[in-house]
């Protein structure tokens, strides 16, 4: 830690203020009341004073070896009671010397005589008044490192649950679509090629896009056409899928992979329970400061989940709770047949740095 | 010896061309019937009484586990699933083998040696029903139970359930549809409902507090319970104090 006083040229100005007013007080105290002559008063207002301001630097190294957490009490009092006496003595001594070469009188010594005691525990009480002033100063210190420490970390936090939120391809749908690949390349090689580089292309982006943050809605959107390309060839014609995008949204940012779980949950709830087509469509359009996207798609209402309504859209919350810092961006409605998931993302991202 | 009369159940019809491929190269096979979901192959099940099922586990209404818990005496399965999350539970299930999706033909000759094994040997299988449920003491909440009556398969959603009736070594579950057998005991159901809307307020009843209408003192140390329905249930002293903790 860099000593208090000597850190910039304001806080040096602002130290010095204090003895320099304190001699100036002293010499206009001594000489309106004519108790020491002009000159002798302001000689000895100053030389005391600058001392003291000289003085002042040194007591911060006996506060900072005697750190209050590593320290215990007895000992911090016992330093700084010696040092005070020490402080203070070689305080008075080199000032009267100073004083008695540049004042050689002695109505003047006999005035010193007088005031030696009071002096002595001005000198005391000066110790001490800056001594709490640098305990404060450490403590603040410690603090705002301390805060800057938790940021941090918070921060960290903050990137390594997001990049967990993210990499979630779905193993059961990575290893269907391989299986699905070994049957086609036996009755239909053609379509098992197609689907080998959809899949390729679709893992690329998947992989890829863990290190970015944002893409477009048009790259994200191309990445979902992949998705549902292979789903599509898995399932047949019991899924549809239709992307109404308003032309002002295309290039709009989102969250990257943001929408895949809306997608897979759709297909999830909607295609894989349902024994009839079932229609995935999603909607984006543009409102004044953010961008809304909407997934609608049917669902067999007898059919009753084995568990709850699915990590993926817990996790895209959370995500979002995290880069927008907002916990109403997503919104998710149950029909009596159709299942409705809304994401708003605003037009600027709080920075995660 | 005759052939092995095997079925297959699995929703994708890619991976029923795929099996079936595999399962035509072997002479031990008969393939009787394929299913696309857990309904159907229940029923399949009760027709077709094949000796082997090649079943998948995650499927549209019921899954695979589900299945099993409807059949009274279950052919030989083989799992054939694409993800090993199941596979402890698979083989409580007495599932034979247990085939990770894609697997090649090898794979499911070892599959079928182990099936004609057991065929051979004739081994009583245990109940498979308690196998399953000795299991599902570890896992979390039921959020459906799937139940059947006569031809007809329910899933029931636990909410719907208005209370749970021990029987003897059975549960007789009373919801909207109306009441439906389980074989399963009343412990199973206390530990995997939801405790915060499911109460045991008797020996013989679990009941769903939503479905409470009155409680009278009936003898110094008895209530009954009144439910919306109008049905009239015992309630013990145990059962009293447990209902009021829930209910403050």
């Amino acid at each position: 830690m860099e000593h208090p006083v000597t850190a910039n040229k304001i806080s040096v100005l602002f130290y010095w203020f204090f003895p320099v007013a304190i001699g100036i007080m002293q010499a206009v105290f001594n000489s309106y009341y004519q108790i020491l002559p002009f000159t002798v008063a302001f000689v000895d207002g100053f030389t005391f004073s600058l001392v003291l301001g000289l003085l002042g630097i040194a007591p911060w190294y006996v506060v900072r070896y005697n750190d209050p957490e590593k320290s215990s009490a007895i000992q911090i009092i016992a330093s700084h009671l010696a040092a005070s006496l020490v402080f203070t003595s070689f305080w008075m001594l080199s000032s009267g010397i100073i004083v008695k070469v540049l004042i050689n009188n002695s109505a003047y010594d006999q005035y010193l005589k007088g005031v030696t005691t009071n002096r002595i525990i001005g000198g005391l009480l000066f110790y001490s008044i800056l001594v709490s002033i640098y305990y404060i100063y450490v403590y603040s210190q410690h603090n705002r490192e301390k805060q800057l420490r938790e940021t941090e970390w918070q921060n960290q936090i903050r990137k390594t649950q997001l990049s967990a939120l993210k990499s979630q391809i779905n193993p059961h749908f990575l290893f269907n679509t391989l299986n699905s690949i070994a049957s086609l390349t036996l009755t239909n090689p053609e379509k098992a090629h197609g689907m080998v580089i959809a899949l390729s292309d679709f893992m690329r982006y998947s992989l890829r896009k863990q290190q970015d943050d944002m893409v477009t809605l048009e790259v994200e959107l191309r990445n979902i056409g992949l998705y549902l390309q292979i789903e599509k060839i898995r399932f047949g014609n019991n899924l549809l899928y239709r992307f109404n995008v308003e032309e002002a949204c295309n290039l709009h940012l989102i969250p990257n992979l943001i929408l895949q779980p809306v997608f897979e949950n759709a297909i999830k709830y909607g295609v894989y329970e349902a024994s009839k087509p079932v229609e995935v469509v999603l909607e984006a359009r543009k409102l004044p400061d953010a961008m809304e996207i909407r997934v609608i798609n049917d669902f067999d209402p007898e059919s009753v989940p084995l568990k709850g309504e699915g990590v993926g859209l817990t996790n895209i919350f959370d995500r979002l709770r995290l880069l927008y810092g907002s916990s109403r961006l997503l919104n998710i409605e149950k029909g009596d047949s159709q299942f409705s998931v809304t994401i708003v993302i605003p037009d600027i991202a709080e920075s995660i740095r | 010896m005759n052939k092995i009369r095997t079925l297959i159940i699995d929703d994708e019809s890619l991976a029923r061309d795929l099996l079936r491929h595999y399962l035509s190269k072997d002479e031990r096979i008969e393939l009787v019937g394929e299913c696309s979901n857990g309904f159907e192959g229940v029923l399949a099940i009760q027709e077709l009484n094949p000796d082997l099922v090649f079943l998948d586990i995650q499927m549209p209404k019921i899954t695979g586990f589900e299945m099993l818990e409807l059949i009274s005496n279950p052919p030989v399965i083989i799992f054939s699933t694409a993800y090993d999350q199941f596979a402890i539970r698979a083989f409580e299930a007495n599932a034979i083998d247990y085939l990770l999706k894609p697997y090649p033909f090898e794979r499911v000759v070892a599959a079928l040696n182990k099936a004609v094994e057991k065929l051979k040997s004739k081994t009583i299988f245990p109940e498979i029903g308690q196998l399953i449920e000795t299991h599902d003491e570890e896992t979390g909440q039921l959020n459906r139970v799937v139940v059947k009556s006569g031809r007809k398969i329910q899933v029931i959603p636990v909410e719907s359930i208005y209370y749970i009736e021990s029987q003897d070594d059975f549960v007789m579950i009373y919801c909207g549809d109306g009441h439906f057998m389980k074989q399963k005991t009343m412990k199973f159901f206390e530990q995997h409902l939801d405790n915060k809307q499911f109460v045991r307020i008797h020996r013989s009843y679990l009941l769903n507090l939503l479905q409470i209408s009155e409680i009278q003192q009936y003898e110094k140390e008895s209530w009954i319970v009144l439910t919306k329905q109008g049905a009239k249930l015992k309630v013990s002293k145990a059962g009293y104090a447990n209902l009021k903790e829930k209910l403050k």
